[in-house]
């Protein structure tokens, strides 16, 4: 466990410090900034919009630090010759396990301060709602999926480019897939029914986890849903990790 | 009383079609200081790779004290710099020591006398330090959980002939301290100076093992330069 925690707080701490976390930041800040003006365009809807943009502001940056940080990241580990480094001390799970848990944690400190800043924003436009973090969990939670991804692609392929994309690509489906669904059903196409209803099942369920509906107009979804919704990412979770696990003991490196 | 520490038997790799290494046999005796000599692209690092088990060989084996080689080995009592190696540039050398050697329970005077050993200021940045002291920091990092074998490609590619003379000097210190040293390296005056035995290796063949007096009067010639260059011209 200690070997995990090791490899955890140095792809952490170096993750932090890297100017990619910080012009993810920026990025953020330029995409509030929009948030507020487009508030200030939606007479009438100025609070719903405000909550609504930044926190879509919140997932695209913290999307674009997942697949540009975290890809290169890993890639850059591989060139400086420092992952031969770690597997001389490490096993690959932990190696891996390590990796993944500081990825998911850069990510939650990234959605934390990101979700503070988005708060005081709301707060000095009266658009404030403590259900409001509701929605950042939502995002953490499904981000936290598309670490996994990341590090499965990054194990993957053999250039960060293709890893980048196929991780973008991958979040694309997941978000477009329940009304791909949607539409199949009214189709008389047997196996395009069967075939969107397997893609469905095997991409994440960005429709299940999102909660920036209920953090928008200030609800709160019932316990056990949200139980489930954390169920549902750890095991999607474990079954990247399994999956990256197989890949990279099948690699040379 | 030195005893065969690692021995390769026969060792075999491909890379596609393209032999690599072809049956590779050499013993490193426990204390000494082993150095692979061989140009470019003849197959030394691939060799190392092998050894820690970053790459499948097709045939043969690695037996240490005796026994196949295994992952547990490898984490417990090997230390390894690779060529070119570059650690995390945004933190210190002191902070990249402290998280890797936390699961070994280093203590922090550990790591300063580490630091203090291989002559390496604890508070700068990695992103500040210059090749040779990365290089340092690279062979502190090899030595952090106190291994008997250190393995090391190339540590003094690179380096001016300051840096080049503090990690021999560094590693002769090591080597009296009892540690058992394999290193490659086509630097033929590194290698006669620091060396008790030496492979050379050749289009993926090992083409002699053993001292280098050996080798030299195998070719009759004074200097390490002229017999390696005897050899690979024989085998052209």
């Amino acid at each position: 466990m200690s070997k995990i925690f090791s490899i955890t707080l140095l792809n952490f701490r170096q993750g932090i410090r890297e100017k990619t976390f910080w012009i993810a930041g920026l990025f953020f800040l330029f995409l509030l900034g929009f948030s507020v003006f487009l508030g200030e365009l939606s007479i009438g809807e100025k609070a719903v919009v405000l909550r609504n943009v930044s926190l879509s502001s919140i997932e695209i940056s913290c999307l674009l630090l997942i697949v540009f940080g975290l890809v290169l990241g890993f890639y850059r580990e591989k060139d400086t010759r420092l992952k031969e480094v770690y597997l001389s001390y490490y096993s690959y799970a932990n190696y891996l396990a390590g990796k993944l848990i500081g990825y998911i944690l850069l990510c939650l400190i990234y959605v934390f301060l990101t979700s503070l800043i988005t708060g005081l924003i709301l707060f000095l436009n009266n658009a404030f709602l403590w259900k409001f973090f509701i929605g950042s969990l939502g995002i953490f939670l499904k981000l936290s999926i598309f670490c996994s991804i990341c590090l499965l692609f990054s194990s993957l392929f053999d250039y960060p480019l293709l890893a980048s994309l196929t991780t973008i690509f991958v979040y694309v489906a997941s978000e477009l897939s329940y009304n791909a669904l949607r539409i199949v059903k009214i189709s008389k196409n047997d196996f395009a029914k069967v075939f969107i209803k397997f893609l469905y099942h095997l991409l994440p369920n960005a429709d299940k986890i999102d909660l920036k509906i209920n953090a928008i107009y200030g609800q709160i979804p019932q316990i056990w849903i949200l139980l489930g919704i954390v169920v549902y990412v750890l095991l999607y979770i474990l079954f990247s990790y399994f999956l990256t696990l197989f890949i990279f003991l099948r690699k040379e490196h | 009383m030195s005893f065969t520490l690692l021995a390769v038997k026969d060792l075999s790799k491909s890379f596609g079609r393209f032999k690599v290494l072809k049956d590779i046999s050499l013993d490193i005796n426990q204390g000494e200081i082993f150095g692979l000599l061989g140009p470019n692209g003849a197959g030394k690092t691939t060799l190392i790779k092998c050894i820690l088990k970053f790459l499948k060989f097709h045939q043969g084996e690695i037996l240490y004290r005796t026994k196949p080689l295994t992952f547990q080995d490898i984490h417990n009592n090997f230390g390894y710099l690779p060529e070119n190696f570059l650690p995390p540039k945004e933190l210190t050398a002191k902070e990249f020591l402290k998280l890797l050697g936390l699961s070994l329970h280093v203590s922090v005077s550990d790591i300063n006398s580490l630091l203090k050993e291989v002559e390496l200021e604890s508070n700068k940045k990695i992103k500040t330090y210059s090749r040779g002291m990365i290089q340092r920091l690279g062979i502190a990092v090899a030595l952090l959980k106190n291994p008997e074998f250190i393995i090391l490609d190339e540590p003094t590619l690179g380096l001016d002939p300051v840096g080049q003379n503090k990690i021999l000097t560094l590693l002769r210190k090591l080597n009296r301290e009892g540690k058992t040293i394999f290193f490659s390296s086509h630097n033929l005056f590194q290698v006669q100076s620091i060396c008790t035995r030496v492979g050379i290796m050749h289009q993926g063949k090992i083409k002699f093992v053993g001292k280098t007096e050996d080798f030299l009067s195998r070719h009759k010639v004074d200097s390490l330069e002229q017999a390696f260059l005897k050899e690979v011209e024989s085998n052209e």
